[in-house]
Parts: structure tokens; sequence; C-alpha cells
């Protein structure tokens, strides 16, 4: 079966500062993996560099054996970890924004989902609270039959409602072909949604397992676990 | 159903004792059509790879059966249904004696206490 | 995919350049009246103060939607691909040379928008506020050595003016790129993203600027003869000519450096 995601000796320097080092990571179709670690471990830079938004300085990303790029973008679905959505637009613009550029975009699910929110099809973007915008940016994201979901930080910093609503979206419009990649530093939250977990420590992969083989083996949590491994 | 999770425990194994157990209790009845992985999925707030794996232990077990395009089922074999119960109150016996033991209890009291304590305690949750 | 970035740039910058471009020409019509108004009126009054007012809006009006044009040029530029919006645009399945020549033809057409918005208002003006017809020029008696070019030597009218307009373009361009290279370079850095902007613009204005004087200065010495031995007209197009290649290298240059920093040196913040 042909992975979805594979980071081979991927590296990451800002100057003097190695961001990531070494990084090997294999994902597989139907897979919903958590990359966790705490503030700094290079999450985000990880993430970035299998969407194409940072170039690695060392090894290699292939997206369903695709090098990132203009191929890569059009079956990569990315939530960042804040707000970008030009604020001057409003629903219906935006999902005619998503609809012209994705191909697998599928605006009638989307329209859908933003009716079950009661959001109006003319509501701008600056008129939504910040809860509100998330939940907007992560219909649209979802809304596409993506190959590779990267979903940066989905459920930093919100309700627990919405948090219940993102966890929930993420298991309904979960799909056999496609993986997940879930970045977070809110374990407990995430857990049971996921089937393996990633661990990053200062730029490397410290433990790559499932979920229920490390709750098997160390008889605790994830969240308990990465406690542990983390403790300052 | 509502699923509360040991977060200490493998998540597919608390899947599978939920279910065995909603079956022995007659909470899912013999022959009931299941919903789908995604939504049992969704009802429990795990991933759907878990469920399935769950589905498929209790379709090894027995306890429940897929049909092509129609869905799964739970089996309508209530002898079988019984020996699941069974088991499960097994379970539960040896458990109750380990803990009356630990408290220095002997058969017999415990027996007693059972017969004439029991009442004051029938809400009580034995799990 | 080019077509439909065009279709949202136009949509985003669009919303802000229509209603001015409206309100000018709204303007005009209230200048062009003004003027009539001033014509039949000899004393002070506040109406005449007014009139007076109208033409000054007019005049700034005309300017600032030229400013607001260019501002647009690079706050889009910045805010939708370096910025938060980036996040969004630059994961869209498009190629940067894509994302360059649609900010940089929308620009382009505002331009161009701006340079017929200002010829448009001023011959309403005139219409309204004087007795002109709608074709001022036309029926004028025209010096016919305006359009003789014995003057310069002779030579193809249409081929002075294709090189103006090339030139023109070459040169606008090259300032758009030189903007867009500056903030591209600037933001590649994790801090301080605008101030090294305009870092980088002054030093790459600068550098260039340097090269191209030591050329001049160590070419044109020894290219009098050369430039002599021509007729008028084939020096004319000889300067024109290396001018269109200095631009078109100038273009090149910026645009090769927007590109390089957008697709390996991107770092949003």
């Amino acid at each position: 079966m042909e992975t979805c995601l594979e980071c081979r000796e991927l590296g990451k320097r800002f100057g003097t500062i190695q961001a990531l080092d070494g990084v090997n990571l294999t994902v597989m179709p139907g897979r919903v993996v958590g990359l966790l670690g705490p503030n700094g471990s290079g999450k985000t830079t990880l993430i970035k560099l299998i969407n194409g938004l940072l170039t690695p300085t060392a090894g290699e990303v292939s997206i369903c054996g695709l090098q990132p790029g203009k191929e890569s973008k059009a079956i990569v679905s990315y939530l960042p970890d804040r707000s970008c959505l030009p604020e001057w637009m409003n629903v219906r613009q935006l999902m005619e924004y998503y609809a012209d550029f994705f191909a697998d975009f599928d605006r009638a699910r989307a329209a859908d989902m933003m009716a079950r929110l009661s959001l109006h099809e003319e509501l701008r973007i600056s008129q939504m609270s910040k809860g509100t915008k998330e939940k907007v940016q992560l219909i649209l994201v979802m809304s596409r039959r993506a190959r590779l979901y990267l979903l940066d930080e989905p459920i930093g910093g919100v309700d627990p409602a919405t948090r219940d609503y993102i966890l929930d979206t993420i298991i309904r419009n979960y799909d056999e072909n496609a993986s997940v990649v879930i970045s977070t530093h809110l374990i407990s939250d995430v857990e049971n949604v996921l089937d393996d977990v990633v661990f990053l420590r200062e730029g490397r992969v410290s433990l790559q397992a499932s979920v229920d083989d490390l709750r098997e083996q160390y008889g605790k949590s994830v969240d308990a676990l990465f406690r542990e491994v983390f403790k300052c | 159903m509502q699923w509360h999770f040991n977060q200490e425990l493998p998540i597919y194994s608390q899947l599978v004792d939920g279910f065995r157990r909603a079956i022995a209790a007659g909470a899912l009845a013999p022959g009931a059509r299941l919903n789908s992985v995604r939504d049992l999925s969704l009802e429990a707030g795990v991933n759907p790879n878990t469920m399935q794996r769950a589905m498929q232990q209790l379709e090894r077990e027995g306890l429940v059966y897929s049909q092509r395009s129609l869905g799964r089922f739970v089996t309508e074999d209530t002898a079988m249904i019984d020996r699941a119960r069974e088991t499960l109150a097994a379970e539960h016996v040896r458990r109750y004696r380990e803990a009356m033991r630990s408290l220095g209890f002997t058969g017999k009291e415990m027996i007693a206490l059972l017969e004439s304590g029991g009442e004051e305690e029938e809400n009580g949750d034995l799990s | 995919m080019l077509g439909k970035l065009l279709k949202h740039e136009f949509r985003a910058t669009g919303r802000i350049m229509l209603p001015l471009i409206a309100a000018e020409l709204l303007v005009s019509v209230l200048a062009g009246l003004s003027i009539r108004g001033l014509a039949r009126m000899q004393n002070m009054s506040f109406l005449r103060v007014l009139y007076v007012m109208t033409l000054v809006v007019f005049g700034l009006g005309l300017f600032a939607i030229a400013v607001v044009a260019f501002v647009l040029m690079i706050q889009r530029f910045y805010k939708s691909l370096l910025r938060d919006e980036g996040y969004l645009s630059m994961t869209l399945p498009v190629t940067v040379d894509a994302h360059i020549w649609a900010k940089l033809l929308t620009s382009f057409a505002w331009f161009a928008a701006v340079g017929l918005l200002s010829m448009a208002a001023i011959l309403l003006v005139l219409r309204i506020g004087t007795d002109m017809s709608w074709a001022p020029f036309y029926g004028m008696e025209w010096d016919e050595s305006v359009f003789n070019f014995e003057s310069i030597g002779g030579g193809s009218i249409a081929l002075y003016v294709l090189e103006s307009i090339l030139l023109a373009f070459l040169y606008a361009a090259a300032t758009c790129l030189h903007c867009y290279a500056a903030m591209a370079v600037g933001c590649s850095a994790s801090d301080h993203k605008l101030l090294l902007s305009f870092v980088a613009y002054f030093l790459m204005g600068m550098a260039l600027s340097v090269v191209t004087n030591a050329l001049a200065f160590s070419i044109l010495p020894h290219t009098d003869v050369w430039i002599d031995s021509m007729g008028p007209a084939a020096a004319v197009h000889t300067v024109m000519g290396v001018n269109i290649l200095i631009g078109a290298a100038l273009f090149a240059l910026y645009y090769f450096v927007t590109r390089y920093f957008l697709k390996n040196k991107l770092n949003l913040a």
C-alpha cells in the first residue's frame, strides 16, 4: 500500500538553530496520527515542511509519492495554527475561493456544515468571534476530500464545546484512504481519536507507537506517559 | 450507549468490554442491527479504526456478525449470549470474593451479607 | 490557475478601487459644475469657497487614487503572501510564478485604470465646466512639424511609440518587482521582517545603480564615435534599445530574486 506521508532524515535549520533533525516518519492511509511535543519541539516546523511552507535543509518529504509542490498541495488539506482567512471575505466567497482552487472541495458538504452552525452565507470573517473563525476554517479544511490532512493545534485555546465539535468533525469526515496528522500539546483531549502518536523532542522523534499499544505496555494514558517522558 | 473510558487501559479492549456487557445485559437485543462503524465511533468519540478493530474482535467471539451490504447485527444465538452473561457474572463474583476476602470475610459471611444487606446496596454499582 | 488567482485578486482590490473611481468620476462632474459656477460669480461667498474646495478635492482625489493603487500593489503582495493569509495562499496548488504574475498583472491593470480615469475625469471637467466639445483635440489645427520626424532624422513613428510603451511597461514592472523582491527577501528573516524589507529595497536599488553607473561610465566614453557615425534616427533607436535592455534585465533580475525567495526561503511568522 502506498504511504500517505513519508519523511526521510528530514532536517530544518534556521541560521544556527536546528529546528528539526533526522526525522523519519511514515504514515499509512487511514491512520490518524498525533504529533505530540512541548512548545518549540518542532511540530509546526515539521508540518510546514510537509505542506511546502518551508524548504528542508536536509532529507526529503514525500506525500503520496510527490515532493512538496503544486501537485502535492492539491492533495494536502492544511489547518494552520492561526486564522489565515481574508477578513473581508464572507462565507460564500470563502467557499467559492476553496472550490476554485481545490478540485477536491465538496461545497455541498461545507455549505451543510456551515448551515448547521447557523453561519449565514453573507456573514463576513471580520464579524466572527475567534472560536467561530476556527470552526469555519476547520469546516473548509475538512470539506476537502484530500489524501493528507495536516491539523496544526486544532484544539489549542478553544472552549470544551468547540473542542468536541472539532473532534467530532474529524471523526465524521474520516476517510480510510486519507491520513490525518494532528499536532497538539493537549494530549488527553485527543488521545481517543488517535491511532498512533509521534513524540517530538527538540526536533527529533523520540517515540512512535500506537495509542493502545502504549496503554497496554505502560498501563497508563499517553498523556501520563508524555508527562513522564517530558518531565522538566 | 454512554461511554466513559479509563484513560489507563487500551480503548480497544474497553470498547469490546462495553459491547459485550450491553449484549449480555440485553441493552443490545439479539438480532439488533448495529450502527455503522463511523456512527459508533462518533457516539463514543473514538478513532474509527479502533472501533473497527473492536467490532472484528466481537465478530471473532461470535457476539456480532456482519452481513455484506446489510450491516452488522447482534447474534441471535441466545445460548451464546447467556454464556457471555455467565462469564461476566463469574468475573464479578470472583472480584467480589477477592475484595471481601481481603476484608477478612468467610464464604458463609459473604452469602449472609449479600442476602441481608443487599437491599441497601440495590442501586449500587458492583463493577 | 492564473485566471482564478486574477479573479480573486481583482475581487480583493476592486472592492477598494472601484468605489474610489466611481467617487472621483462623481467629483469630476461636481468640479465641472464648480468651474461654471465660479465663472458666473464675482464676489466672495460661501458658495465660492465650496466651488474652490470641490476643485481641490478633485485634484487631490486623482492623486490619492494613484497613491492607493501603488500602496495596494505593495500591501496585497505583503499581506496575502507573506503574512497570515500566506498560510492559505501559499498552500494553494498554484506555482510561485502564478502568484507573482497575478499580483503584477492586477497592479498593472489598476495603474492603467488610474491613467484612463485621469484622462476621463479631466475631459469630464472640461466638458462640463467649459464649452469644449467631447473631443477637445478634434478639428484642431495641428502644427505639422509635431509629426515631422525629420527634425530627429526621420524614422517610424510606430516604432518610437512602441519603444516608449515597452520602456514604460518594463520600468513600471521592474519598480513593482523591486518592491516584491525586497519584501520576499526581508520576510525570509525570522524577525524584523518589515525593517529588513526596507533595507533590502535600498540595498538592491543601490547595488544596481552602482553596477549600471559603473557600466555606463566604462562603456559610454568609448561609444561617442560609434554613435556619431549613425544617423540621428538610428542613434535614438539605439539609446531606446539599450534602455529597453536595461529595463528587461532589471525586470528579470527582480523577478528571479522574488521567485527564488518565495519558493525556497519562505518563512511565514
